[in-house]
């Protein structure tokens, strides 16, 4: 049997199955069906007169619908080619399945079809962590379905399984006795839905049991309407239309309505073991995609504000004005066993908070969504001060407060050895990494701006700025690292420079907060050799004493990162410097069939011809899918300004023409078109000085 | 487990009572500004229920001791409010344990949990202190 997983999704609700549609899931085995965070179904068998079957193709229609063709027998040669079996499966409020069996004898035949179903309930966290269940479980057979139940003190959660031709149900499965004519078809609709958080409320269209069990319907008109709302493409390069399109419809995959937000979506961080609200994923994907389509950054903006923090919580990490890391809804969640009702360790999403609806009212002109959320914002800008000063010295820092749950590093690069010095130790807590001080400038510049354009409060508009300045005059003293001529990853807690040369420079730049002398030498070394492979700029730099082409955060090549380094790199009017990043990520999407992975290896493009995928179970993943947008604003150079949008292109001759049609924002909807004349190949990226 | 469990026992009698009659004596709560309709808390005793009604229209409160008809009711053990007004319990997990149950308007559920007060800090956390400036 092949081991190639098929899974499906809509919302939080996704279906890990194999090849032939059946899961037989282990405590520790990610396959079944979840919805919050729960598996509901983890045994799904189908025999046809006891066989098991064999997949003959599969085929994805949606990214929430599958079939699977199939026939009976699991021999190498098929045993009974007179029959097919096909079924096609869909989610939704758990999932739908029709089962279809096709006779092609000109006899008719007797079948025992027979499903075996069962669940254990797990939590998301227990599969990871492979833990043991605390509750009981109850099988029954009631009023034609059958009823699997978990309950632990109050908790509960149950799958409901029926069909809508008659068959017998035991406490395994149901059974069909049935005959096929000759040359007929056999059909029958499977029905599994979940039960959670039942309490009252039916049909009420606010409550938590409707937001739960929303009917799914039209999701093929939804998507297409997705695909017709967005700005159009054309070039003369045919891996950049394909890219795209993919981007498109994936991001519509990863579309997420949170409990609360009446149906409206707000990006997920990933497919399908991050199918939920993340501070940096959701913000990260809602910038990237802005000049495409804006209700994702406002959905965001709402949602993450409706939970920003107002309580010290040592626990959850939480502090007054602190927007959240992470949203969970599982069982370990529910019993506080976990922090994240919601989690909230994460130093970077609260400045860029602050960022995304300053850049979202630049594109819109929405200034009543930034009147809605004055509150947050402030209470956002004075986290950054009151709360993230952690080392007493004016820096944003981080450290838990939860040592047992809580993760260690707060920023992007959130793996144990991603911060380290350039002999490889790693720095104390707690950190103040670089990109968090940019983000933080920036957030203080962008909140001046808000405060004298829409909450009218000048003088606080001048204490941001004057923060600001201070903030970017110490900054580019106490990080610069001089005989490296680059700024450090971070100040560690003892105050000392912890000296790599990694990819946070980008972001710097991207913020903001470099000084315009330093910015030339930043910019050479994010296309020199020990940054810059080929395709992309590496996490950390060739020559550290942690690099390793597949080294998670200290030597693979993230889109993401790389969009917003480009993004940065054009700030600072780094256009060919921009253009030749962009153009080796968008080359590298080809390799995956324009699916950027979460990151690839960072081997030197001449070694390996080709990216080296990092291996990661988290595919399609939202910002990586938002990477070729940026890309593409940050090529034509789109600026909103004023009530208009500057269109200013640096494109690589390998684009050749491009056009991207109908963008919209507080002009109406503008056209840009642009025409490739960077040789990217010329672009001088020699070793800098050190 | 956590802090948050590791604090029960401690005697504590109508604090959800008191934590709801101190709201009422805010008038403003500006952590509920963007909130406008009425929440009532169903405060289960054995077979008696306590139920308080919160007005809240754009973050003005007024709390009254009656069980009438709301646009979110929220339900729980009073043992349990006692705890949320304590910050013993967070009320979004209480959710997901089916602790409390939620019907109405769920955006107002997410909108006053809120104001429920920090979790007790009984002993210095082991890192992480935010600075005195």
């Amino acid at each position: 049997m092949s081991d190639e997983l098929v899974k499906i999704l809509e919302g939080n609700t996704f279906v890990v199955s194999d090849a032939r549609g059946d899961i037989e899931a282990s405590m520790t085995d990610p396959t079944g069906l979840f919805s919050f965070d729960t598996r509901f179904l983890s045994k799904w068998v189908l025999t046809v007169n006891g066989e098991r079957l064999t997949a003959l193709s599969t085929d994805d229609l949606q990214y929430f619908e599958t079939r699977f063709f199939l026939v009976p027998g699991t021999g190498t040669v098929y045993v009974d080619a007179k029959l097919s079996v096909i079924r096609q499966r869909a989610v939704g409020n758990g999932f739908q399945e029709q089962l279809t069996i096709l006779n092609h004898d000109d006899a008719p035949v007797d079948l025992v079809v027979r499903v075996d179903a069962d669940c254990d309930f797990a939590d998301l966290f227990e599969v990871k962590d492979a833990l043991e269940k605390k509750g009981s479980y109850a099988k029954r057979v009631d009023n034609g379905q059958l009823l699997l139940e978990y309950q632990r003190d109050t908790f509960s959660r149950a799958t409901a399984i029926s069909s809508s031709q008659p068959c017998a149900f035991d406490e395994n499965g149901l059974t069909f006795e049935i005959t096929v004519g000759p040359h007929a078809t056999w059909k029958t609709d499977l029905d599994v839905a979940i039960e959670l958080l039942a309490a009252g409320g039916d049909g009420d269209s606010r409550a938590l049991a409707w937001q739960v069990k929303r009917p799914h319907k039209n999701m093929a008109k939804n998507l297409q309407r997705w695909l017709d709302d967005a700005p159009r493409l054309a070039c003369d390069w045919d891996t950049l239309p394909t890219t795209y399109r993919r981007s498109l419809v994936d991001l519509a995959a990863l579309r997420f309505s949170p409990l609360s937000a009446g149906g409206r979506s707000l990006p997920a961080a990933g497919l399908p073991w991050f199918m939920t609200m993340f501070g940096r994923d959701s913000i990260f994907t809602s910038l990237q995609a802005l000049p495409f389509t804006q209700e994702l950054a406002a959905t965001t903006l709402r949602e993450l504000g409706m939970r920003q923090g107002t309580r010290v919580d040592d626990f959850r990490d939480e502090d007054p004005g602190r927007i959240l890391h992470e949203m969970r809804f599982g069982e370990m969640t529910a019993f506080d066993e976990r922090p994240h009702s919601p989690y909230f360790g994460t130093a970077d999403a609260t400045p860029l908070y602050v960022v995304l609806l300053d850049e979202y009212e630049r594109w819109t002109g929405d200034t009543k969504l930034v009147r809605e959320l004055e509150y947050e914002a402030r209470a956002a800008l004075n986290w950054i001060d009151e709360y993230a000063d952690l080392q007493g010295n004016g820096y944003v820092a981080y450290q838990r407060r939860n040592t047992v749950t809580g993760l260690e590093n707060q920023c992007w690069k959130d793996s144990w050895d991603s911060i380290s010095y350039r002999d490889g130790t790693l720095p104390g807590f707690p950190r103040a990494t670089c990109e968090l001080q940019g983000y933080a400038y920036d957030a203080k510049v962008r909140g001046a701006r808000l405060a004298r354009l829409v909450w009218h409060d000048p003088a606080f508009a001048d204490r941001l700025e004057k923060e600001a300045a201070d903030l970017k005059r110490r900054f580019n003293r106490d990080y610069w690292v001089e005989d490296g001529e680059y700024f450090a990853v971070a100040l560690a807690d003892n105050g000392r420079q912890v000296d790599s040369l990694t990819s946070n420079n980008g972001h710097l730049l991207w913020s903001g907060i470099v000084d315009k002398s330093k910015a030339k030498a930043v910019a050479r070394h994010l296309v020199g050799d020990r940054l810059f492979s080929g395709w992309g700029v590496r996490t950390l730099a060739a020559g550290e004493s942690r690099y390793n082409p597949i080294g998670y955060h200290n030597g693979t090549i993230w889109p993401f990162d790389n969009s917003f380094i480009a993004w940065g790199l054009r700030r600072y009017g780094f256009k060919k410097e921009a253009a030749l990043i962009a153009t080796g990520i968008l080359e590298a999407s080809r390799f995956f069939d324009g699916r950027l992975p979460e990151a690839f290896g960072g081997y030197p493009r001449s070694m390996t011809k080709y990216p080296v995928q990092y291996p990661t179970s988290c595919s399609p993943q939202a910002w990586s899918t938002g990477a070729p947008l940026l890309f593409l604003r940050t090529m034509l150079g789109l600026e909103p300004v004023g009530e208009h949008l500057v269109v200013d292109p640096a494109l690589p001759t390998t684009i050749g023409h491009l056009e991207l049609l109908d963008i919209p924002g507080r002009w109406g909807h503008l056209d840009a078109f642009g025409r490739g004349l960077i040789d990217t190949s010329r672009v001088t990226h020699q070793r800098p000085r050190r | 487990m956590n802090d948050i469990d590791g604090a029960k026992g401690t005697e504590m009698t109508d604090l959800a009572e008191k934590f709801l009659e101190e709201l009422g004596r805010r008038g403003h709560e500006p952590l509920l500004t963007k909130l406008s309709g009425t929440v009532r808390f169903d405060l289960v005793d054995g077979s008696h229920t306590d139920s308080w009604l919160v007005t809240i229209d754009k973050g003005d409160v007024t709390v009254s001791h009656e069980p009438a008809a709301a646009d979110c009711t929220i339900r729980g053990d009073k043992e349990l409010f006692d705890a949320l007004a304590a910050g013993r319990r967070n009320a979004v997990s209480s959710v997901l344990r089916g602790a409390l149950t939620v019907s109405g308007d769920v955006e107002l559920l997410f909108g006053i949990q809120r104001i429920f007060p920090d979790p007790p800090r009984e002993s210095a956390p082991s890192g992480g202190a935010r600075s005195v400036r």
